[in-house]
């Protein structure tokens, strides 16, 4: 029996850009290059939509991967959305729909950008087709129960059976490094490459071994890395590495015995998003988010069919969790780019009506907008509307609160 | 002891009293306007095991009925309510504010702490809830691990000294298991 699994998830993270941006043909030319046998790769329907259109033989390449996962459409952070489910579901939605449409399968898990969690989500992510879920380790650690594995072992949501996988926090350390070379040629840094590879592996098999003293199962080891990080070398040595088997967390799912324990994921802000959107500078950003998505339920009230889908695309676009982040850099493109659906939103917002008439103004300007940005063409109210309730306790009344009575402890929200 | 919240409800409101609407409806921070506010919104977000923030945004008719239904001069406060993991007993934290749309990140609690942040306004001996955020929780843990890096900061640390600060958590009776083979 093996000491222990590892699964590395690889995350290609790209804000939603036109297709003949140069950010799409380059990570194209990084997919071909790049050896996907044996790893789990996160890819967002926004990336898929542009890929699809510029690059589809790296789309052929990415299905050399071991598994594949979906993301939000847009990369949308779910802790900062407000507990808005209409806008979860439909990014949820659009992931799955587009994953299929590209890749001729549905995605069977999904990776939250930086690992971010919002709790009593379980059901959006089971409700559109989604099998297991992978966050930061923040989301298991505040788990509704102790988890008993740490985050060596999935948990299982009660009710929507939604798998929940950890990212390691331990395996980001890398034991014994070597220095890096000081005027690095080719042959140097593949030389340090090799050597940073043989030390990550050495370290998690040392870490199965603390492990496995632990537990009474074999523990499963998540590592969550970006497309630079991905090597050969690191593919290679964890597969030789003695006691350590390479999976994926679906594979895990798949071939694992046993059982998995019942509990809800808590919050996880990983990452420091919001934290940074927090700050003066930017917090009016989360003002203007949460009060465009309150108004997208009166611009679908309005009946206009091609106003929804606008204002929806908007919005959804508006909500990427790439401009919160480069905001968050001080990267100019992502507040215009904010600014820019959010004015295109309000616009539609303020006057639906005008978007019936296919030949008026109104029309032609969002008919431009939609040629603009290519992505996600197929979204529609539908996405939004959520099946099931949300799993919110009943809130206080004002006397309840007066009294100063909150939820009742292990109460679950 | 808690102060109590007065509910009667004004008998009337006259319109023609109503406050002007403030000058942060033009947000200067941003280059277009906000959209005038038709309803009274306050979130909160869990920033980390100890913070909090909230934002709000209040409409003059709720302001108007707020303080018609309090006795003399009323402030506006952000009040907090934070509630103990284990024992569930509550304390109050209250924080004046300025401004009708505003926000605020303000440290209230500890690990686990559900919080409830609610708007309105205060008097010596009343207080009018205008807007009540739906309740969060502060994170059990810090600020949490970005992803590996395999290039510069790296920590020549080893692993297995780090598992000797780790916690597997607290296995306890009860805990609920299901078979895996359900979940396929």
């Amino acid at each position: 029996m093996s000491e222990a699994h590892i699964a590395l998830v690889v995350h290609l993270r790209m804000p939603p850009v036109a297709p003949d941006d140069p950010r799409v043909s380059a990570l194209a030319a990084r997919l071909r290059d790049a050896t996907l046998d044996g790893v789990a790769v996160a890819i967002s329907a926004v990336t898929l939509d542009a890929l699809a259109k510029v690059a589809p033989d790296a789309l052929v390449h990415l299905q050399t991967a071991a598994e594949l996962l979906t993301t939000p459409a847009t990369g949308a952070f779910f802790p900062l959305l407000d507990h808005d489910r209409p806008a979860m579901s439909a990014q949820l939605a659009a992931a799955a729909r587009v994953h299929e449409r590209h890749l001729g399968a549905s995605p069977q898990g999904i990776w939250f950008d930086d690992g971010g969690y919002e709790p009593r989500t379980d059901d959006l992510v089971s409700a559109a087709g989604l099998r297991y879920a992978v966050v930061d380790a923040d989301a298991v650690r505040c788990a509704s129960a102790p988890a008993a594995y740490g985050v060596y072992a999935p948990i299982s949501c009660p009710g929507s059976g939604l798998a929940v996988f950890a990212r390691d926090p331990e395996a980001r350390r890398l034991a014994g490094a070597p220095a890096r070379p000081v005027a690095p040629d080719a042959d140097a840094t593949s030389a340090y490459e090799g050597a940073v590879a043989h030390a990550f592996a050495e370290a998690r098999v040392a870490q199965a071994r603390a492990l496995r003293k632990r537990m009474d199962r074999s523990p499963l080891i998540v590592c969550a890395l970006g497309l630079d990080e991905l090597r050969p070398t690191l593919v290679a040595a964890l597969r030789s590495a003695d006691g350590l088997r390479l999976t994926t967390p679906g594979a895990w799912l798949g071939d694992g015995s046993g059982s998995i324990q019942r509990a809800w994921p808590g919050p996880s802000r990983a990452g420091g998003l919001v934290a940074s959107m927090s700050e003066p500078e930017r917090a009016w950003v989360l003002r203007h988010l949460h009060a465009a998505s309150a108004r997208l339920a009166d611009v679908f009230a309005a009946g206009v069919d091609a106003a929804s889908k606008l204002a929806a695309r908007e919005l959804v676009f508006a909500q990427s969790g790439e401009w919160l982040r480069g905001l968050a850099g001080g990267v100019d493109e992502a507040r215009e780019r904010l600014i820019d659906h959010l004015e295109a939103f309000n616009r539609v917002a303020d006057d639906p009506a005008a978007f019936a008439d296919p030949s008026s103004e109104a029309s032609a300007w969002g008919a431009g907008r939609a040629a603009k940005w290519p992505l996600l063409d197929d979204l529609s109210p539908a996405d939004f509307e959520v099946a099931t309730p949300a799993r919110v306790p009943k809130p206080p009344t004002d006397r309840a609160v007066d009294r100063h009575a909150l939820p009742r402890p292990n109460e679950i929200w | 002891m808690p102060r109590r919240t007065r509910s009667r409800r004004p008998a009337a409101i006259d319109l023609a009293t109503l406050p002007e609407a403030p000058p942060e409806w033009q947000t200067p921070e941003s280059r277009f306007p906000l959209h005038p506010p038709t309803v009274d919104r306050i979130v909160a977000h869990a920033i980390d095991h100890r913070s909090v923030h909230v934002h709000w945004t209040l409409t003059p008719e709720s302001v108007a009925r707020a303080r018609a239904s309090l006795d003399g001069p009323s402030r506006l406060v952000l009040r907090i309510y934070v509630g103990g993991e284990e024992s569930g007993a509550a304390r109050l934290k209250a924080y004046p504010a300025t401004e009708w749309i505003g926000a605020r990140t303000v440290k209230v609690g500890s690990r686990g702490d559900r919080v409830v942040a609610a708007v309105g306004f205060e008097t010596g001996g009343g207080f009018a809830h205008v807007a009540r955020a739906s309740a969060v929780r502060l994170l059990r843990a810090g600020p949490g691990e970005a992803p590996i890096s395999m290039s510069d900061g790296a920590t020549p640390e080893s692993d297995v000294a780090a598992l000797n600060r780790f916690s597997m958590g607290r296995a306890r009776p009860g805990l609920r298991f299901v078979d895996l083979g359900a979940l396929r």
